[in-house]
């Protein structure tokens, strides 16, 4: 369960860390398929809640093959659109960062902005300690 | 008799030995794979760019500068080449610098500066002013992008992460339990050294502007020898 | 666990239809959506597999409207059967608030309705979810099979097979006529939201 103003935090990192710069539209999920978080450019329309359930179904799978091939996890997930590409980056405790992107916006950038705003989003979803 | 007949079989057998492992013919084998792998000498970079396209880290940027620096002796007699391998150096270093910080636009300078050099290498028979078409149009894009930094810079536009807007109540009331649990140090905005980055730009012009002018005078001999 | 937005006032419930394989899960998606999908202004997702067998889930969400002041969600998923595919149900048995059972009332089917059940309660406890406090419903399909001849095990068997611990609510339906389709849906809605807005509160 995520307070309002968590979820503000988030939404405002997800925009200006991702889609300001040129992330076509960003998920937080978990890993029961839940939609925790939804940005977009406003420039297409994605069935979001579905995207969510199949994304963290295979995700889930693809952690399985990891498993069968001795791997703990791999560490990049991404696949190539003729115009579409998507991105997934696992957060510690079940949550995933989906990133949909045109071929205008270079992998390694997404990959470096991604990485820090997973860091920032971990900050937020981190239970804080309540006073007494 | 017969010892002449052993030795003529020797020399048979060490003929054609001879004739099987001759080495001669592989070094011509070598040298002609040597030659083809000569002709593209942008292979490294190439490489190093479709790397950087996919993950962008210390290594791979590092890589990148020495293969410019390389080439960009390999060229320093062709300037417009020079000039183009200077836009991918300071791009490069741009990246390197800004990291999350950059504009996305300087990958796609990368790659259509790259574009003009490949094609500028790979067909010998391009004339000057095709050469030099190319040159201007990356130039002039490379201009345009920082224009647009510039005016980014002036209006203001936070390229930062942007703090969440809430803060942590515990923090306020309880400042010891507070220091247990600083902000995450990645929060908020990375700062570039705006010295820094204002001096890049500087050093970036006058580059430009003296290149431009050596290139003026070298197209003024090029137009005399004509006639 | 039912997933609760503060910001736009939504909960997201996951129920999961399961059972043995070939038992009419996909049937009973299928069936709902045929027949609701224009009310409901939704589309289901099937992953698309050579032959007829779910490998993967199914998937199918729709908004009930508001409920204690929150817009509610369902999401419906159902699980692949057979035997081998027992990561994939533990996959999607991840965050579930409700549950239908769909037996397979064919005779033939009794071990493997039962083998079913177990592995849902084991599935469950991975996820440390009571089988006997989570909202649950049976269906006891293929009821139409009787017009053809095919021996069915009788609504006491099975309940004496499945139900007689867990006394949860059950249908005798036929999901490719659906009969008491609809009727397993609107109960596992009900206790699932039921359940949901009492530990809201």
């Amino acid at each position: 369960m995520f307070s309002q103003r968590q979820l503000t935090d988030i939404e405002i990192v997800l925009k200006s860390a991702l889609v300001d710069k040129g992330v076509s539209c960003v998920l937080l999920i978990d890993m029961a398929g839940n939609l925790i978080a939804n940005i977009s450019n406003g420039k297409s329309e994605t069935d979001v809640y579905s995207l969510a359930a199949l994304a963290a179904g295979n995700y889930g799978a693809v952690n399985a093959i990891a498993s069968l091939v001795g791997e703990e996890d791999f560490s990049l997930q991404f696949h190539k659109g003729k115009i579409m590409n998507i991105h997934f980056k696992s957060l510690p405790n079940g949550y995933l960062i989906i990133s949909l992107f045109q071929n205008d916006l270079s992998l390694g950038y997404l990959r470096l902005l991604v990485s820090e705003v997973s860091k920032e989003i971990q900050f937020i979803l981190t239970p804080k300690v309540s006073n007494g | 008799m017969l010892v002449n007949k052993a030795v003529n079989n020797k020399n048979e057998i060490d003929r054609r030995l001879d004739e099987l492992f001759d080495e001669s013919s592989q070094h011509a084998v070598l040298e002609k794979f040597g030659d083809s792998f000569d002709k593209d000498p942008l292979v490294e970079l190439k490489s190093l760019l479709l790397s950087i396209d996919w993950e962008i880290n210390d290594k791979v940027l590092a890589e990148y500068l020495t293969c410019i620096d390389g080439l960009k002796e390999l060229y320093a007699n062709d300037k417009i080449v020079f000039n183009l391998l200077q836009i991918l150096e300071f791009s490069g270093r741009y990246i390197q610098k800004s990291r999350i910080k950059a504009h996305p636009n300087i990958f796609g300078i990368l790659n259509s500066s790259f574009l003009a050099i490949e094609a500028i290498i790979l067909n010998k028979k391009i004339s000057y002013i095709d050469k030099q078409n190319l040159f201007k149009m990356e130039l002039g894009k490379y201009r345009k992008f920082r224009t647009l930094l510039a005016k980014n810079k002036n209006a203001g536009i936070e390229t930062k992460i942007h703090k969440p807007i809430a803060t942590d109540n515990s923090k306020n009331d309880h400042p010891e339990k507070a220091a247990k649990f600083p902000n995450n140090p990645t929060a908020g905005t990375i700062n570039i050294s705006e010295q820094h980055f204002i001096e890049a730009i500087n050093d970036i012009k006058q580059l430009i502007i003296s290149e431009i002018n050596s290139l003026r005078k070298e197209i003024k001999c090029h137009e005399k020898h004509e006639i | 666990m039912a997933f609760l937005n503060h910001k736009t006032n939504e909960i997201q419930l996951k129920i999961v239809y399961y059972g043995p394989g070939r038992s009419g899960k996909t049937t009973n998606l299928r069936y709902i959506y045929e027949n609701f999908s224009e009310r409901l202004n939704s589309k289901m997702i099937t992953i698309n597999t050579e032959g007829e067998r779910t490998i993967f889930f199914d998937y199918f969400p729709f908004d009930i409207g508001e409920i204690a002041g929150y817009k509610v969600k369902v999401q419906l998923y159902t699980v692949p059967g057979q035997m081998k595919y027992k990561s994939t149900r533990r996959l999607v048995l991840n965050g579930i608030d409700g549950v239908v059972f769909v037996a397979n009332a064919v005779k033939s089917e009794r071990r493997r309705n039962i083998l079913s059940l177990r592995d849902l309660q084991k599935n469950l406890r991975h996820y440390q979810k009571n089988i006997f406090q989570i909202p649950f419903v049976f269906q006891y399909n293929k009821l139409d099979l009787t017009k053809k001849g095919i021996p069915l095990l009788s609504p006491a068997l099975l309940e004496r097979d499945l139900n007689r611990q867990l006394m949860r609510p059950a249908y005798v339906a036929s999901a490719i006529e659906g009969r008491n389709v609809a009727a397993t849906l609107k109960t596992i809605i009900s206790m699932t939201s039921q359940s949901v807005t009492a530990n809201l509160n």
